[in-house]
């Protein structure tokens, strides 16, 4: 039994480990071929059909472009700071439940890594490491573009960390729970009750404000425009990474899009209702076997993570990069108070509606 | 020698280990990053004892976000050997002496104590953030409350030293 | 969930209960956030609103304290699950924060330092509130958590209290040194707490299993974790090892300052220490207790200690600042005798001390504060002559340092003998000889301490001022209370019983 779990459990990290890089890898082309279509280009399309192994070549080309050590770099976090950043991004998707329980028969297959009850919490803690890569290798290149980008990826972080963190709250006082599987399950029932509305109790629904400081505040986390002043390239060359080469760069640049991939899939869980999806309870009324109603769940969630990973794109390629104290003024000034209000309206209307007396 | 056990020596091998790095370590960022490894094991020690709140709170709070800005003011204080003020000889040996006396005290005060019984937890869900918030909101109430006027304080004190008059 | 419900209303209900008897801490958080929003807000339209509203808000609360002695029952009442004790020593103590505060408060109005600073007052009055607020929770704590907080809580303002005048160097020195003595002081004091409660299981020190876990343990073990935990305090009412902050400190802060942080978190910090000797010692009979004679004999040496240093260094102090910062140890040296002496009349002995200690000394700083008013100079220097130019003020400033020295007929007298008698008693009842020395050693450092007093009226007196230099105004208020505090003085030295019969616990 003991052995089974854990080959269950190896096996399912495995797969989420493989989808998250194989996601990552495509959203490279997939951002380019967007950005091409938002600019009227056609964007990369020689490498096979519609320019489909792009992505290989681009793998092929960071593999084998030359290293450079910087000659006074600390040699040991210069390397260390692009692992850190590719180490935290996959982490975070261990919590993250990707679908119901797969039942055949007797057997019962989990679809989430671990389902501990501080899930959200690991999350948030796992995200806050994050910036650790880009510090640690932006200072020991030794340059000073380099640490400023670092700079700005500390404060950022640390200002949109803490936004963040006011939003899941007045999100955590609707759930009443920490477990991410809690979470997603509770979104399962019907929006305000109404008939008819099952798998459709999303939290984004009664969470709106939480919603879009957490989808602002994603962004400042992932360091995707209009956040992106980190490595922004029109002041600082290539902010934090702007020595690094090869596949160190490549590490940075994956950990970015592995990082947006669990952000959307975080976001779609907390928010989206995860793995539930309108009409589940008919499916399950009808006879459906529910390793069918697990698979189109899992389908569900996955079109939903893709719905953000397009935004993400589109956002990019539409809004303007913030100035800095623009940035640090729209985090302190506007997202921080307005989630302290949220979490304080939260609470009255949850007390005049009766779900605390 | 169970899992558990072998683990906990583990980790307390590399928080020992690596908080004797912090002290030594000549570079301040070197210093700064063995802290961090340090506060992730006292994390595994506190998961360990299934204390799962707590350990998540320190990563996210102290290897999150207070080492963030100690690494960020080091950064920017480009601290490095030269520019450290080196003690006299004789200050170095006051502090041995100093040091080395607290050391034997504490040794010997603490040596002579019996060895505990094997600690076992009685309640094993007591570290879970439901049974956390009940004793933080009963029987810990008023030190909570007082916690957050001290940090109020704080907060103004910083601001003001912090802030730039313009006159 | 509805089992939490039930939890968060019989927590309210527990709550409400006890609010009634904080209600002077629970102003002093609503005052401090009424003052930050009405500097927010209002303090461009009205001068000195802020600190209008620190005083008349601190007079408030002092009036609330008062009240409290009627309010409570004879042993007191234990609050929030034993973290605090309302006591009536707790309210005496109370008391005498609450006046030290109000008039550091009236002093830092008038401070021409404070005046001219480029941050502007009213941070300044807020933080002053929130020590107070710290400083009660000092008095009446009785949990180790509570201990550590309130500490950390009246440690942390002070700091920034300390370095207020930002851009003035010494100001600046005064704090850093301040803050990073402080760090020292209360991780050493953290580390024997957590000794404490791995000993004894336990962060009430009132609870028998604390005694018990102490006492079961050996007594080297035991002595370390107490030693560590005492830390702490003594750097709070600056005891021997951790005293060398004192001298910068005061000397730097601005004057105000000096003399809030000479009095106030003394007496708070004396006060917990009472409340943790006694809890240590608390097993069983007094006699009996495991601890008794230990800690008799480490409070008597440094009670001996404290005040030999603290009185010998300011011999040679040219700096009145200074000066009265050596003073002070050696004040915490005399005090300490008193909790040596472990007793009721000890503590009361303490009590009575402490408030003739607190008119003294405030009266003393705002005589130093009057003049640097006046001519921009804390030196000994510059005091020369300065006794037939400003008459009134500067014998109140003689009265004061009688007062400090112990002779009659000030009330600094009364209090020293109080003290030493207590000793005695302690003696005559325990016959431990260290105490006998102790009362040895007030009696010789008494007489020390005349010598680096009397320079002060020497200089304003017998000596010339060298150069005519312009002087400033005296300041009307600073006039009217120094000369209010040198009638208290002498008024309780003459009828000790006044207050003597009041003080009853």
């Amino acid at each position: 039994m003991e052995s089974a779990l854990i080959i269950e459990k190896f096996l399912l990290i495995t797969i989420v480990l493989v989808v998250s890089l194989v996601v990552a890898m495509y959203m490279t082309l997939v951002e380019r071929r967007f950005a091409a279509f938002f600019q009227d280009r056609l964007g990369p399309n020689r490498a096979g059909p519609f320019g489909i192994l792009q992505p290989l070549a681009d793998g092929v080309k960071l593999f084998t472009k030359e290293e450079i050590l910087p000659e006074n770099a600390n040699k040991l976090l210069f390397i260390m700071g692009p692992s850190l950043a590719m180490f935290t991004a996959t982490i975070s998707s261990a919590v993250i439940p990707w679908g119901r329980d797969l039942v055949f028969g007797d057997k019962v297959i989990s679809l989430q890594v671990a389902d501990i009850n501080v899930g959200l919490l690991y999350i948030f803690g796992v995200v806050s490491l994050g910036v650790y890569g880009m510090m640690v290798g932006g200072w020991a290149s030794n340059n000073k573009y380099s640490l400023l980008g670092t700079i700005r990826a500390a404060s950022q972080s640390i200002s949109y960390e803490i936004a963040m963190g006011m939003a899941i709250i007045a999100l955590l006082m609707v759930t009443g729970t920490l477990s991410m599987r809690g979470i997603v399950d509770g979104q399962g029932s019907t929006l305000y009750g109404l008939k008819g509305t099952e798998g459709l109790g999303w939290n984004v629904f009664y969470q709106p404000v939480a919603f879009l400081i957490y989808l602002i505040c994603m962004f400042a986390e992932c360091n995707r425009t209009p956040f992106d002043l980190p490595e922004c390239e029109s002041e600082l060359v290539a902010g934090y990474h702007t020595e690094h080469s090869s596949m160190k760069l490549g590490f940075y640049l994956f950990a970015e899009y592995i990082n947006m991939f669990v952000s959307s899939a975080v976001i779609s869980a907390l928010f989206f209702g995860g793995y539930n999806f309108p009409g589940q309870e008919a499916l399950a009324n009808a006879g459906v076997a529910s390793y069918w109603i697990t698979l189109i769940g899992v389908g569900a969630f996955f079109c939903k993570i893709a719905f953000f990973l397009f935004f993400f794109v589109w956002v990019r390629w539409t809004i303007p990069r913030f100035r800095y104290d623009q940035l640090m003024r729209l985090g302190w000034n506007m997202l921080v108070p307005l989630a302290i209000a949220n979490i304080g309206i939260t609470g009255v209307v949850m007390y005049l509606t009766g779900h605390i007396n | 020698m169970t899992i558990t056990q072998s683990l906990f020596y583990f980790l307390a091998f590399v928080a020992i280990f690596s908080s004797l790095l912090v002290v030594t370590a000549k570079n301040p960022i070197h210093s700064v990053l063995y802290l961090i490894l340090t506060f992730f094991t006292l994390t595994g020690e506190y998961i360990l004892l299934n204390a799962q709140f707590i350990g998540i709170v320190n990563i996210i709070v102290y290897a999150g976000a207070i080492m963030v800005l100690f690494l960020f003011v080091i950064m920017l204080l480009n601290l490095n050997v030269e520019s450290e003020p080196q003690k006299t000889n004789l200050m170095k040996f006051i502090g041995i002496i100093t040091g080395g006396i607290g050391l034997v005290v504490l040794t010997a005060a603490l040596k002579s104590t019996d060895p505990s019984n094997t600690v076992v937890i009685q309640e094993v869900d007591m570290g879970l953030v439901k049974n956390l918030g009940q004793v933080l909101f009963k029987e810990f109430l008023l030190p909570f409350e007082i916690v957050s006027i001290l940090f109020l304080s704080a907060m103004v004190g910083a601001v003001l030293l912090a802030r730039k008059e313009t006159k | 969930m509805k089992n939490f419900v039930e939890i968060i209303q019989s927590s309210i209900n527990d709550t409400l209960g006890s609010w009634i008897y904080l209600l002077p801490e629970i102003s002093l958080a609503f005052i401090f956030i009424l003052m930050i929003i009405a500097d927010l807000f209002w303090a461009k339209r009205i001068k000195n609103l802020v600190a209008i509203i620190a005083v008349s808000g601190l007079f408030i609360v002092f009036l609330e304290v008062i009240d409290q002695f009627i309010l409570i029952p004879p042993q007191g009442v234990v609050l929030f699950s034993a973290m605090i004790k309302l006591s009536t020593a707790a309210i005496w103590y109370k008391v005498l924060i609450t006046i030290s505060g109000l008039l550091v408060l009236l002093f830092s109005l008038r401070d021409f330092q404070l005046r001219n600073t480029e941050k502007g007052g009213s941070e300044y009055y807020s933080l002053v509130l929130v020590v107070t607020l710290g400083l009660n929770f000092m008095v009446m704590a009785q949990n180790l958590l509570m201990i550590y907080l309130s500490i950390e809580f009246v440690s942390v303002c002070s700091y920034i209290l300390a370095a207020y005048l930002t851009g003035n160097k010494r100001s600046e020195e005064s704090g850093m040194k301040y803050a990073l003595f402080g760090a020292v002081a209360s991780a050493v004091m953290l580390y024997g707490m957590s000794l404490l409660y791995g000993f004894t299981g336990t962060l009430d020190i009132t609870n028998q299993a604390f005694y018990n876990g102490l006492a079961s343990i050996n007594l080297m073990s035991a002595s370390v974790a107490l030693l560590l935990t005492l830390a702490g305090l003594f750097f709070k009412i600056s005891a021997f090892p951790m005293q060398v902050w004192v001298p910068d400190v005061y000397e730097g802060a601005p004057t105000p300052i000096t003399a809030f942080l000479s009095v106030a978190p003394k007496v708070a910090g004396i006060a917990l220490l009472i409340t943790f000797i006694r809890a240590v010692n608390s097993g069983g009979s007094p006699s009996g207790s495991v601890f008794l004679a230990s800690t008799e004999n480490l409070l008597a040496a440094l009670a001996i200690i404290t005040m030999t240093i603290g009185n010998f260094s300011a011999l040679w102090q040219t700096n009145v600042k200074r000066l009265m910062a050596y003073s002070a140890i050696g004040h915490s040296g005399f005090i300490l005798m008193g909790v040596a002496a472990y007793s009721m009349t000890g503590q009361k002995a303490i009590l009575f001390f402490l408030f003739v200690y607190a008119l003294a000394n405030i009266g003393a700083f705002l005589v130093i504060g009057y003049f640097s008013n006046v001519f921009h100079s804390e030196e000994l220097e510059d005091y020369k002559g300065m006794g037939m130019k400003y008459p009134l003020v500067s014998v109140a400033m003689v009265i004061f340092l009688v007062s400090l020295t112990g002779l009659p007929p000030t009330a600094g007298f009364v209090g020293k003998f109080f003290i030493f008698s207590a000793a005695i008693e302690a003696y005559m009842l325990g016959g431990n000889v260290l105490l006998l020395i102790m009362v040895v050693f007030g009696v010789v450092n008494t007489v020390v301490s005349l010598f680096y007093y009397f320079k002060i009226p020497l200089n304003l007196y017998l000596r010339k001022a060298k150069t005519e230099i312009s002087l400033d105004k005296g300041n009307l208020l600073f006039s009217v209370i120094i000369i209010v505090l040198a009638l208290f003085t002498l008024f309780l030295g003459v009828f000790p019983n006044k207050l003597i019969g009041l003080i009853n616990f």
